[in-house]
């Protein structure tokens, strides 16, 4: 049920775009973010795909391995095309009940439910290739100049480490419980919707002890090595932009204007069309 | 009951270049009215191997029957098998490597009553026979309206393994049952294992790595390497193969290895290393 939870982990690798800085993968993934809601035409959403097809190949995690980490956003893509499919008003070309198709609503649907996917899976390609650690001291440094007001960078970017570092742990702790659970006798698979609920319980309960239990080690663990946050901290491997650092950036900002572009160009060519 | 495996192996990520054999030919029958521990170092295939025991784990070839009657079949399961899974788990109580992170009721009572329940009996049946279990492990009735957390590590232990034997297994596996518990703490369990074995005439088969313990409690060693059953008899029948057990790095008991030093027959308990040495 919960087996091999590949979201948010580190594959191991060698490649270009694992060796690259985190500081330049961090702002690739805010890049890539913002290009994919700039675009709104499907040659964006070409460029895109093109532009996704290149990094993937280059970070070398197999393609198998990526699409098992969206298993549990199918539901939530699903759940999206749905909704934007069937209750979008504009120029309705069918309808039943409460239901309603319409051609802007095929192209929402479909735009969004891409949009969820692309998130997703370019989120994932940065932990994919960074691990928590390197993924910590760059958030870090990302989070520096905001020390001025007092914001806890160092804080949050452990914070954030360490819940990724947990979903293997808490995920190989839900499999023990399950197993522990079936050998009582434990029915998870038949009943309705309230059964099935009201059948994780046996298994929630004791998550949420042993995830107590685990956060009091692990602090306990930190502070009998006597860490203290990130004050007057220093680093084993402190980060330094490389060439291919530099050489990223372009090609980020490259990458940003190029969907612009292409967005403006093409709604500027639809609208042309349409006269 | 009677559990055969016939050839049993199992390989975890089979097909992927993370494959791994953790059990491999293995030939075992148990079931009798008996003690029986297995030992083996650790990755040895000891907890694989019991989880095929009761129908966790599906063995990647092989087959395993309960009293002549095969559960699995190739293929996926269907509902009946399914159903017929869940009534053998039933049979084979299966105790993990620290039993006590399953506990999750309000009140030590209900979780105990959790299996019988699942079994289908009535409120008051479970509660019978959770009653039961619970005086067999020297649970107190003061904890029984206790919450589950509010006990010590070696109640907690005690009133995990209740779970499960409130369920009546015929078979009845533990997975180091005495892990982390003060010495104390082990010979209780240890001691009340072996007093419901004897009274109700049940299978209790634990896993053990104090030899030790396995020369007090146990009738029959299994002692496993490298995924393979390597050794299989009386307790007795095993220990005399030392070198071999010392190969793998198991060892035989100090006070076996003591009287065997003397040149005597090694003996497996204190008292008896005394009784021959007085002879």
């Amino acid at each position: 049920m919960f087996k091999d939870i590949t979201i948010g982990q580190y594959y191991p690798g060698n490649s270009i775009i694992h060796k690259l800085d985190p500081r330049v993968k961090l702002l690739g993934v805010v890049v890539y973010i913002a290009a994919l809601f700039i675009i709104n035409n499907i040659w964006g959403f070409i460029f895109l795909t093109a532009a996704m097809v290149v990094l993937i190949s280059l970070s070398q995690v197999p393609l198998s391995h990526i699409l098992k980490g969206l298993k549990f956003v199918w539901f939530l893509v699903a759940l999206a095309l749905f909704f934007n499919l069937f209750f979008s008003d504009g120029n309705i070309i069918w309808s039943w009940w409460i239901f309603h198709m319409s051609t802007e609503g095929i192209f929402r649907a479909i735009f969004f439910a891409l949009r969820l996917i692309f998130v997703i899976v370019g989120a994932s390609m940065l932990t994919y290739t960074t691990t928590p650690t390197t993924l910590t001291n760059g958030l870090e440094k990302v989070f520096k100049p905001l020390d001025k007001i007092h914001f806890p960078g160092h804080e949050i970017a452990m914070m954030m480490s360490i819940a990724l570092r947990f979903i293997p742990i808490l995920t190989e702790e839900i499999n023990k419980i399950i197993k522990a659970q079936l050998a009582r006798g434990a029915d998870f698979d038949t009943g309705g919707v309230i059964a099935k609920a009201k059948g994780m319980i046996p298994i929630l309960v004791p998550l949420f002890v042993s995830a107590f239990r685990r956060a009091t080690d692990l602090a306990t663990a930190m502070e009998s090595r006597c860490y203290h946050g990130g004050n007057d901290r220093t680093k084993m491997f402190p980060l330094k932009y490389e060439k291919r650092d530099k050489i990223a950036y372009f090609i980020l900002l490259f990458y940003l204007l190029a969907s612009i572009a292409i967005t403006i160009l093409m709604n500027m060519f639809l609208t042309w069309g349409t006269v | 009951m009677i559990i055969k495996l016939d050839n049993v192996n199992y390989i975890y990520n089979q097909g992927s270049s993370e494959e791994v054999k953790a059990v491999s030919d293995i030939n075992l029958e148990i079931g009798e009215d008996t003690f029986i521990c297995i030992i083996g170092s650790t990755g040895s295939g000891k907890s694989t191997l019991i989880q095929m025991l009761n129908g966790l784990l599906v063995p990647t070839t092989g087959s395993v029957t309960y009293d002549g009657v095969p559960i699995y079949k190739e293929g996926k399961l269907t509902k009946e098998e399914k159903k017929a899974l869940r009534n053998l788990r039933c049979h084979v109580g299966l105790v993990f490597q620290y039993p006590e992170y399953q506990l999750f009721e309000e009140t030590v009572l209900k979780d105990v009553c959790y299996g019988p329940k699942n079994l289908g009996l009535s409120e008051e049946e479970a509660k019978e026979k959770a009653i039961e279990a619970l005086t067999a492990v020297g649970v107190s009735e003061e904890l029984f309206e206790k919450s589950p957390f509010e006990l010590s590590g070696g109640e907690k232990r005690r009133v995990a393994i209740a779970g499960v034997l409130a369920m009546e297994p015929d078979v009845i596996i533990l997975d180091e049952p005495t892990a982390g518990l003060d010495p104390a703490g082990k010979v209780e369990i240890l001691d009340l294992l072996k007093n419901y074995q004897q009274e109700k005439h049940v299978t209790v088969t634990l896993v053990s790595h104090s030899m030790e313990e396995v020369a007090k409690y146990a009738k029959r060693v299994i002692a496993m390497h490298k995924s393979k059953v390597i050794l299989d008899g009386t307790t007795r029948e095993v220990f005399s193969h030392r070198k071999e057990l010392e190969d793998i790095g198991l060892g035989v008991p100090e006070v076996y290895e003591f009287t065997e030093s003397l040149g005597l027959e090694g003996a497996l308990t204190v008292e008896e290393a005394c009784s021959k040495i007085l002879q």
